[in-house]
């Protein structure tokens, strides 16, 4: 049975690098992108992503914005999007509930929650 | 309602704090200080803009000396920099909120040097709080600029949807 894989897209290579470790060592497959505009491209790149954790504040495209231009796309209307982010505003969380977000975590995270987070979502 | 809490003084235990909270989360527990030394030590600074009806600024995180060093096993430090400012301002703006106060930050910049001291004549909005830890330090700095007739108000506890760090919901 292969490895779910996890697209994580966030401008910061610190927090990127923490997500991959996470997820590599519970053994999960994860993508990279730096921002909303390379990280839609690469959902309409590879169908083989199960689930995108993705950052609200970035340069180009922000994570709001990449979530409102994917889930806008029919194909990937059952794909798991988790917000992660230092935004805890409920206006913010509502907005992405509403876009179809399905869950949001205010940075930092715990790396156990993050893992028992995808480990749901994956398998849903 | 007007606040008794000025927004200096609410600033500063602000600030104070969630730098506190931010390194204890990152495993590094910090004291705060009066002083700061940093003598030759190399400094990482991490400068993130903010603006919002009630105010716009900056706010500076410096650390210097055993923290910047303790970034050597970081892919790379000035993200890493840029992205504990990130968490920082993220902290300062959640713990806002319940005062009506809304901020929207920019991305991080960062700049790495030597002495990096921040001065401002801002009297009426800029604070700085110092911290120190065995070979090194931090010093964070925030500096406002309030709206014309900005006024404190008091703390609101009806935002029972916000969310604080490191707390996850699933919808």
């Amino acid at each position: 049975m292969s490895k779910a894989k996890v697209l994580i897209v966030d401008d910061s290579s610190t927090v990127r690098q923490q997500v991959s470790l996470a997820l590599t060592q519970a053994g999960f497959d994860v993508m990279e992108a730096v921002d909303g505009v390379a990280g839609a491209e690469t959902i309409a790149a590879n169908d083989d992503i199960n689930m995108v954790i993705c950052d609200v504040n970035m340069p180009r495209m922000n994570g709001l914005e990449m979530l409102e231009k994917v889930k806008g796309e029919a194909k990937n209307d059952k794909l798991p999007i988790l917000m992660l982010t230092t935004e805890g505003q409920p206006a913010l969380i509502q907005k992405a509930k509403k876009a179809g977000a399905m869950g949001w975590i205010v940075k930092p995270f715990k790396a156990e929650l993050l893992v028992a987070a995808v480990k749901k979502l994956t398998a849903a | 309602m007007a606040s008794e809490l000025d927004f200096q003084t609410l600033a500063q235990e602000v600030l104070e704090d969630s730098v506190l909270k931010l390194f204890e989360a990152n495993g590094v527990d910090l004291a705060t200080s009066s002083s700061v030394e940093q003598n030759d030590a190399e400094a990482m600074a991490g400068i993130i803009g903010f603006t919002g009806d009630e105010m716009r600024g900056t706010l500076v995180l410096t650390c210097y000396g055993s923290l910047v060093a303790e970034g050597d096993g970081r892919a790379d430090k000035r993200d890493w920099i840029g992205e504990m400012s990130n968490q920082l301002i993220g902290r300062i703006k959640n713990k806002f909120l319940p005062y009506g106060i809304t901020i929207w930050i920019s991305t991080p910049v960062a700049l790495r040097g030597f002495k990096l001291e921040l001065i401002s004549d801002n009297a009426e909005a800029a604070v700085k709080s110092a911290f120190s830890c065995p070979g090194g330090g931090a010093v964070a700095f925030f500096d406002a600029e309030l709206a014309d007739g900005f006024e404190l108000q008091e703390a609101t506890e009806e935002l029972e949807e916000q969310q604080l760090e490191g707390e996850l919901v699933l919808f």
